[in-house]
């Protein structure tokens, strides 16, 4: 799988979302992430080599703790696409807007 | 009459679709109109300012084509997108193939919802391989890179 198709993978998946938002504050470990959800830690593991996989995260190399960090890499490329997708949509729905104004007065 | 502004999201329900929804004050019968009549399109599906769209087909029913092309008044650059409706639910659905330069195919469902006279268009493409979502992607990306680190929590956020 190359890496786009890693990251889009690893981003279908809500709790891996859930996860992804949390470590936008900074580094956690695999307990911190497991209180939020009603998972087990070993189904938080899964997840979490899911998103270490796909780049997304980094984890620490203390055995015991492991802290997990965001590495935003793979996520910026995934940004710049859907911004420049919403770009040319949005500019094209603002003029949407305008001529759905025009069309109601012409009803009226 | 003052023009109201909703913003447009766009998400990712699953690993091969990308969806995109935004709201119109104005009721599906005419947000519908100005989806599918040429007239109307040419006026608004234009993207970045400075594009025109030359060509504008639309056969609206099932099995019907529709081609749309856009070009800069210049000539420098232009580019084309055609396919066929699947699917003609007027005022509420409508899901047509999509065929963009040398992309394989993705299918696009547009569904309107009408609430107290506004309307709630969401468009999903559903590309059909994971190549083929792989290379649609590498054609959007082209002029993206370096975005900062600030959009990521807004990305979070519209997925």
């Amino acid at each position: 799988m190359d890496q786009l198709s890693a990251t889009f993978a690893a981003l279908a998946d809500p709790t891996r979302r859930a996860i992804l938002a949390r470590l936008t504050e900074g580094p956690a470990t695999v307990k911190e992430l497991s209180e939020p959800f009603d998972m087990s830690g070993p189904a938080i593991s899964k997840h979490l080599r899911v998103l270490e996989k796909a780049g997304l995260i980094t984890r620490g190399r203390e055995a015991q703790w492991r802290p997990c960090q965001l590495d935003a890499t793979p996520l910026r490329e995934v940004s710049a696409w859907a911004e420049n997708y919403r770009r040319f949509w949005d500019a094209s729905y603002t003029r949407l807007d305008a001529l759905l104004t025009e069309m109601k007065e012409n009803e009226q | 009459m003052t023009t109201v502004k909703f913003g447009t999201t766009v998400t990712l329900p699953s690993n091969n679709e990308i969806a995109m929804s935004r709201t119109f004050d104005a009721p599906a019968s005419l947000v519908w109109k100005a989806f599918t009549e040429p007239s109307l399109l040419r006026r608004w599906l234009l993207g970045p300012d400075g594009w025109e769209m030359p060509i504008c087909e639309v056969d609206l029913r099932v099995g019907g084509k529709w081609r749309y092309g856009w070009a800069l008044p210049d000539g420098s650059q232009a580019f084309e997108m055609y396919g066929e409706y699947t699917e003609v639910t007027p005022f509420s659905r409508l899901v047509n193939t999509e065929h963009f330069e040398d992309n394989p195919p993705a299918v696009t469902t547009v569904e309107f919802v009408e609430v107290d006279g506004r309307t709630t268009m969401t468009t999903t493409m559903r590309l059909v391989s994971q190549e083929a979502r792989d290379a649609v992607l590498a054609t959007g990306m082209s002029d993206g890179a370096g975005r900062s680190y600030e959009r990521l929590g807004e990305v979070l956020a519209s997925l």
